[in-house]
């Protein structure tokens, strides 16, 4: 069965806050981290805020989404009636319009390629209402997911709130200031993706500057197998990636 | 024609080799002269501030600089036998290899001599006792003792002494990692990392001074180490029997000297409540950054895993935690009281 044909649920895909939910859950029912963790947090912040910069959202394309993706959104867009289609396109941003316009070939394909090579970061305001109600739902959900959690200079702020060996909630912020945290993790996007797919150890990342801990390495270095531990879940928890 | 930019021949030497290029770089810019040095900058202004500076502040430097100038005597007098290990025949072409540990033997001493002086002049009143020559009787500074760097000195030695009679590559690996590695490229750099945000609250210009020459013939040592190590990583992996084990002593001896470093970085910042904001974390994250660019970047070791360098350093400060540092030094302080009296 090829990934176009698979379903896949919102928070399979990461970057996202479902995804992070179920990274929450797996994290709290791990027996390693009850084990090493025991304590962490406790009289002192011990929540963790991983930053993730340089999303290629002005690089890539709603057509270099997972195949699912924009598969989904091309199927749609073309099997639907001409007459609806082209209703749908009245309420189009003026832009969109006019690149629809200038290109060659049938209204339904013209319509697909333009969403499809649209920049992610303009995706969410090149979207409109009409378009979303006829949109497969998990590019609903993705558009989304872009628009609120993800900012502008494509940086994902994901806090992660952890105390004695459990994780008791997760968000994601808009900046770090949002929300109290005792330390943070930071990288490029391309290094989080190799961290979460068990290719990147964490502390030869640290060591290396791929990463950059910021925190109480006090702390870090006395529950040194709990970090190690909450890397693990990570690369164990199946995931697909957005970019 | 421009005699400056001639290319002058040479003979037996060749100039081509990065030993020669490091050895060249020392004759032109490691010539500094401490004693013009302290007489150019004085020691008026320094005294001033040092005389503003708290018992806590002054603490604090002086856990800094003792062991910069007992591990200054310490790989002063190790350059001899770094001399004699480069010369080994598990090296190639040495001669310039021993023109570039002549020269760091001599940046060495000349950095023993600017702490001397410095503790000498304006210091003193922090350290009653640390005139004693450790190679004559006495030992290291109490407050060097009571910390890892203590420890690391000492095993320099055993090291060094190991490589240089008749050590084999993997001796001459763990011997080199030591010193270039951990001494010179963690502990000093780590050093200066903390020197500088304590410059901040109190700045000593003189101190600074020195510093900066001092980092600087630091940062070709650290280069000319990296470099003999490269020669016997390259070696081991073309398969040669001799060398293999290396890269294992490298690592080997990289773990057991984090912990050592790891015990002085808590010695100097968290255990006396870091009052001129060191700040251990980021010291700890500094020293992470300079193991990780020359044991990942620089020499592409895949023989270890940072896993383990992590718990050893876990490891060295949940001792580090428990220690009393005070009570070690007042032992030492007792030990160095009764070598002065001549006991």
């Amino acid at each position: 069965m090829s990934t176009q044909e698979q379903q896949f649920e919102l928070d399979d895909y990461f970057p996202t806050t479902a995804w992070l939910t179920r990274y929450q859950h797996a994290l709290d029912d791990s027996q390693e981290l009850e084990d090493t963790g025991g304590g962490w947090g406790v009289g002192w912040n011990g929540d963790f805020v991983f930053e993730m910069l340089n999303l290629p959202i002005e690089e890539r394309t709603v057509g270099d989404l997972p195949e699912e993706v924009w598969g989904a959104l091309e199927e749609g867009i073309t099997q639907l009636p001409e007459n609806t289609l082209e209703t749908v396109l009245e309420d189009a941003p003026e832009d969109v319009a006019d690149g629809i316009e200038a290109r060659d070939g049938p209204l339904p394909e013209r319509a697909a390629q333009e969403l499809l090579e649209t920049k992610i970061s303009e995706a969410p305001e090149k979207v409109w209402p009409g378009l979303r109600r006829v949109m497969p739902d998990i590019m609903d959900d993705l558009l989304d997911e872009l628009e609120q959690n993800v900012t502008d200079d494509g940086t994902v702020y994901a806090w992660i709130g952890l105390e004695d060996g459990g994780c008791y909630n997760t968000t994601t912020m808009d900046s770090l200031d949002e929300r109290d945290h005792g330390f943070v993790l930071t990288g490029d996007f391309d290094q989080w993706v190799d961290l979460v797919s068990g290719d990147l150890d964490v502390v030869e990342a640290i060591m290396s500057g791929k990463l950059e801990l910021d925190g109480d390495m006090q702390k870090i270095l006395q529950y040194s197998d709990a970090a190690l531990t909450m890397t693990d879940v990570a690369s164990d928890l199946d995931k697909r990636f957005l970019f | 024609m421009d005699a400056s930019t001639d290319q002058i021949k040479a003979g037996r030497v060749d100039t081509d080799s990065q030993y020669y290029e490091l050895y060249q770089k020392s004759v032109e810019l490691g010539t500094w002269d401490a004693e013009k040095l302290v007489r150019k900058v004085g020691f008026e202004d320094d005294r001033e501030v040092w005389g503003g500076l708290n018992d806590n502040e002054k603490e604090q430097w002086a856990r800094l600089i003792s062991y910069f100038i007992d591990g200054e005597q310490a790989v002063a007098a190790d350059a001899r036998r770094i001399m004699k290990t480069v010369s080994s025949p598990y090296f190639d072409r040495s001669m310039e290899k021993e023109m570039m540990a002549s020269a760091l033997g001599l940046e060495e001493a000349k950095h023993t001599q600017f702490f001397d002086l410095y503790l000498t002049n304006v210091m003193s009143d922090k350290f009653p006792q640390y005139e004693l020559d450790s190679r004559r009787g006495g030992i290291q500074i109490p407050r060097t003792e009571a910390c890892g760097a203590g420890e690391m000195f000492e095993r320099q030695g055993t090291l060094q002494a190991q490589a240089a009679h008749g050590g084999d590559p993997a001796d001459i690996a763990r011997a080199a990692t030591n010193y270039h590695i951990g001494v010179e490229g963690i502990l000093a750099r780590g050093g200066y990392f903390a020197k500088n945000r304590m410059m901040q609250e109190a700045p000593l210009k003189l101190l600074n001074k020195g510093f900066q020459f001092i980092s600087t013939d630091e940062g070709r040592h650290i280069t000319f180490g990296l470099e003999l190590l490269q020669e016997l990583i390259e070696k081991e992996r073309e398969g040669l029997p001799d060398y293999q084990g290396v890269e294992n002593a490298i690592w080997e001896q990289a773990i057991e000297d984090i912990g050592y470093i790891t015990d002085t970085a808590y010695f100097i910042t968290a255990d006396i409540n870091d009052p001129l904001d060191v700040d251990f974390s980021e010291l700890v994250n500094r020293g992470a950054r300079l193991a990780g660019d020359m044991m990942f970047d620089t020499l592409d070791l895949d023989a270890g895993s940072a896993t383990e360098f992590m718990q050893a350093s876990a490891d060295a400060m949940e001792n580090a935690q428990g220690s009393d540092y005070d009570d070690v030094i007042d032992r030492y302080d007792h030990i160095y009281s009764q070598k002065m009296a001549g006991d």
